[in-house]
């Protein structure tokens, strides 16, 4: 059984229907990639899956345990965490107390949360951040501030919302690899992105999502040359 | 495959690691102390004039304590305090003069029901979206409220209030003790003591560092486990309880209470400018706002007793102290928007 | 890069007045009316007058709160000195009139342009910066202290004791067996004209159009071109204008005090709550009701005891329906 499946999921808004029908099941430990152009969906079914909205119509079951229109707090403490396209650091603390936040979930006793954080945040190569106000980092830096953050949560699953959008190339491929490290480590991943290069080397399975729906899944090479993505998704950038 | 939650950490960091060292909680403890002895002593040195001055400013600064403690780190700005604080005079007067209650009784009284009825103002709220603005007009609301209940109903007084009967001797059970006596400075020094330690210890919880989070971005947080609700009610039951019971220390100090004093608008700015003076969502803001309103009240009202010649049209009138409050806050807000403790804690840390 | 999230709510207009909400508001105060006609144990005739009375009041409540809402509308503001500036307003009329001896509505006609350019100057000079930069608690803050500088100035100026202004249409007409003084019909239909041409220029013109969709978008309208700050300005000139001319309209048959204005902040928070906050419609039709509430609740709790009915309202809709009759979220 997947760790996530997301079975007919639906968003409607007065008629428009943001997340159509979509389905998709994440075995454990996947590196899953969802593409597609803007306006297609992608952000809104990660909120319907995070729970910061509630599907119209739909089942979410995490771990074998329906989770379906569960508010954002209860379903990060299953252990399926999201990170977001706008970065969102707490601007009056600083770097480390971002993160001790996220590790005081876990770790009940601050000294301990603190530590924990310390270490998610040498992983990211933060540590030597750690006292900068969390609002004067650079974009690569509170692009990293997100991912310790939702890493300190000691997620199973995490999403990942266009974690590499704002950077220049050069500070790409430090992140890819960043991730491909946290995934190797054991984590489940479901990352939404633009960046072909970094969907093309990441990716162990693509979903491309238009106009709210799944137009295609699979293997990446099969996918990107089908005709159809090709047709829907022009304007990519090139690899 | 490893089915660990947690990915694994390359190197752990060691509990000495100095990065991992903060005196922030120690100091403030240690500033609390420092304060506190220096403060205890003054009035052997104060006269009876000064020592009223003082004592309204410990009052102004328990409010504002409280204040800060729902709008500071909660984020929930309150624009009717005044409801909060009349809650806890009120108790005070109607449970002493009506049924010979203690007034201590009343404190916790007063401020156990101005918590939950800041709990639940603040609960219908915040179900909305519109969390600030509605929040502020709410809170505003109920303040102009129960001054117009008070107003209106006999088993209030209406607006004639409460008169403190004034008791032959001291009397440590029922707050009264003689003019001019340093407990009537103590007590509320007391009470304050107790209020920035309950903001160090809560600022530095888990729940205050939730609630500053809540504060912060909401939706980040709750995406990081925080349920918002539950953390943002408690500073608010806090809050409301500390400035209810410097409501009803007010009501044993001045003796007497009615509508405008306990319920008034100009008491939901006393717990407001201070907190803006000195740096709102800090733990000291809040006492060195006090500290210039204190003093600025008292020289506003002899101004207006006796103005200097330029200012003779002031004479006998009204409202002096309030509208200086009132600038200083727009002045504040406009120029110097993290208050003067926070701007310089601000370059401080640089 | 963003989604765009298609908009969960759509502008009511034409009819909209006539359905939904706007129904059933006005079948619950016909049945409630009813009752009282029927049960409240009054005599028919003291109703009609408290029910013809409090329409009339109904009306310069609704004008008062039609310039709140477009303000929160707009500048995501709630405006504390709202009353404030009412407060300024009539004692500009005063002045006029009894000490300079201008004809009463003439000074409500002058007073009109000076509160519009006082508020333009609030906004530019104290607010614009603040709203701009995204803080909420800021441009709360200046404005609930501007509405007690100006009460205590008024305080310190003018003094505390109540000072009233001569109607100059003495004497009063029967509407429907009740009296309505001429003053207090001139109140109305002024009120009622002026929150309809307001209604006109928000739909009809290019102005109300760029405030409009600053109301719905500021950062979408900016992009189209619309000057945000000027549109800022305007709306709360608007709003201090729709407040100057109500107050005038009052002036004739309320007694003036420093505080007046405060009373009529904490109806006009009532009203906006009721009609949503933002809704234009909302305002004028809550301010309807609560006049009413205001008028036929104080034959049962006469003087301020009436506006604890208010209060009553205002908690039954914090828990029922906080985002108002016309308000779209929730």
């Amino acid at each position: 059984m997947s760790l996530l499946q997301v079975q007919g999921v639906s968003k409607a808004f007065a008629g428009l229907r943001a997340v159509d029908d979509v389905s998709i099941e994440l075995p454990e430990h996947e590196f899953l990639g969802i593409i597609g152009p803007n306006g297609a969906g992608k952000t809104t079914l990660f909120s319907l899956l995070s729970g910061e909205q509630s599907p119209t119509s739909g089942q979410v079951v995490f771990d074998g345990q329906d989770i379906t229109g569960w508010p954002a707090h209860k379903v990060a403490h299953t252990g399926l965490v999201r990170t977001f396209q706008l970065m969102r650091p707490f601007g009056s603390m600083t770097v480390l107390e971002n993160v001790t936040i996220a590790a005081l979930q876990r770790h009940r006793s601050r000294p301990a949360a603190r530590r924990h954080a310390l270490e998610v945040l040498d992983r990211v190569q933060l540590g030597d951040q750690y006292a900068t106000e969390s609002g004067s980092l650079s974009t690569a830096g509170l692009k990293r501030l997100e991912l310790a953050r939702a890493l300190a949560l000691e997620p199973r699953v995490i999403l990942l919302d266009e974690v590499l959008a704002g950077l220049v190339p050069a500070e790409r491929a430090p992140m890819i690899e960043l991730l491909r490290e946290v995934h190797a480590d054991g984590l489940t991943v479901m990352f939404v992105e633009h960046i072909m290069a970094a969907v093309m080397a990441l990716s162990e399975r693509l979903v491309v999502m238009h106009e709210g729906a799944v137009l295609m899944d699979g293997p990446p090479r099969e996918v990107v040359e089908d005709p159809r993505v090709v047709e829907a998704y022009l304007g990519e950038e090139p690899a | 495959m490893s089915t660990a939650a947690a990915p694994a950490r390359r190197a752990p960091v060691a509990a000495d690691d100095p990065r991992l060292k903060d005196t922030w909680f120690v100091r403030q403890l240690a500033a609390l102390a420092v304060g506190l002895v220096v403060l205890a002593l003054l009035p052997f040195v104060l006269s009876d004039r000064a020592e009223t001055v003082a004592v309204r400013t410990l009052i102004f600064a328990v409010m504002a304590v409280g204040w800060n403690l729902m709008s500071g780190y909660g984020g929930m700005f309150s624009f009717g305090h005044a409801a909060f604080f009349g809650i806890g005079a009120y108790m005070d007067a109607f449970l002493l003069t009506e049924h010979g209650v203690s007034p201590w009784i009343s404190m916790v009284l007063g401020a156990l029901l101005a918590a939950a009825v800041g709990v639940l103002i603040a609960y219908l709220c915040l179900r909305y979206r519109l969390a600030g603005s509605y929040f502020a007009l709410a809170t505003f609301a109920f303040a102009q409220m129960f001054l117009l209940l008070v107003q209106n109903l006999e088993v209030f007084h209406k607006t004639e209030g409460f008169n403190v009967p004034i008791l032959p001797s001291d009397s440590w059970a029922k707050l009264q003790f003689q003019q001019g006596s340093p407990f009537y400075f103590w007590i509320p020094l007391a009470l304050l003591a107790l209020g920035v330690l309950t903001t160090i210890l809560f600022a530095r919880s888990r729940s205050g560092q939730f609630v500053q989070a809540v504060r912060d971005d909401e939706t980040a947080a709750t995406s990081l486990g925080i349920p918002a609700m539950r953390y943002r009610l408690l500073a608010v039951a806090l809050s409301c309880a500390f400035t209810a019971a410097a409501g009803a220390y007010y009501t044993q100090y001045y003796l007497f209470v009615g509508p405008e004093q306990a319920f008034g608008s100009s008491v939901s700015i006393e717990a407001i400018v201070p907190a803006v003076i000195g740096g709102i969502g800090t733990v000291w803001g809040p006492v060195i706002g006090a500290a210039v309103i204190g003093p600025l009240s008292e020289l506003a009202s002899s101004t207006l007793r006796n103005p200097p010649g330029f200012l003779e049209f002031l004479e006998g009138t009204a409202g002096l102290d309030v509208a200086l409050y009132a600038t200083i806050l727009i002045a504040i807000v406009l120029f110097l928007p993290k208050g003067v403790f926070g701007s310089v804690r601000d370059r401080w840390r640089r | 890069m963003t989604q765009a999230a298609p908009a969960a709510t759509s502008r009511r207009s034409g009819p909209g007045v006539l359905a939904g909400p706007g129904a059933l508001t006005a079948g619950t105060v016909v049945v409630l009316l009813a009752a009282v006609y029927l049960v409240g144990q009054k005599d028919p005739g003291l109703v009609t007058q408290a029910v013809v009375t409090g329409l009339l009041l109904g009306g310069v409540y609704a004008l008062v709160s039609v310039g709140l809402t477009l303000i929160f509308g707009v500048l995501g503001i709630v405006n504390f000195a709202q009353g404030a500036m009412l407060t300024l307003a009539m004692y500009i009329v005063y002045t006029l009139s009894v000490e300079m001896g201008l004809p009463v509505y003439l000074a409500t006609l002058l007073a009109v342009p000076v509160m519009f350019v006082l508020g333009m100057l609030v906004q530019q000079l104290l607010l614009t910066r603040l709203t701009i930069s995204g803080s909420h608690e800021g441009p709360l803050l200046v404005t609930l202290g501007l509405s007690l500088l100006i009460g205590n100035a008024l305080l310190m100026i003018y003094g505390g004791r109540p000072k009233s202004v001569e109607s100059p249409f003495a004497g009063s007409v029967e509407v429907f067996g009740a009296l309505a003084s001429y003053s207090r019909l001139v109140a109305f239909v002024g009120a009622v004209l002026v929150a309809l041409a307001l209604t006109l220029v928000l739909r009809r013109t290019s102005l109300g159009l760029s405030i409009r969709a600053v109301a719905a978008n500021a950062r979408g309208a900016e992009l189209v071109g619309v000057n945000i700050s000027r549109v800022y300005a305007l709306t709360f000139g608007i709003g201090s204008a729709c407040v100057a001319v109500a107050g005038g309209l009052i002036t004739p048959f309320t007694s003036l005090t420093p505080s007046v204005g405060e009373q009529f902040t904490i109806l006009a928070f009532v009203i906006v709550v009721l009609g949503g906050l933002g809704s234009v419609v909302g305002a004028m039709v809550g301010g309807l009701v609560v006049g009413l509430v205001q008028t036929v609740g104080g034959m049962y709790l006469p003087g301020t005891g009436s506006l604890i009915l208010v209060f009553v309202l205002f908690v039954l809709v914090l828990f029922a329906r906080p985002q108002g009759l016309y308000g779209g979220r929730s």
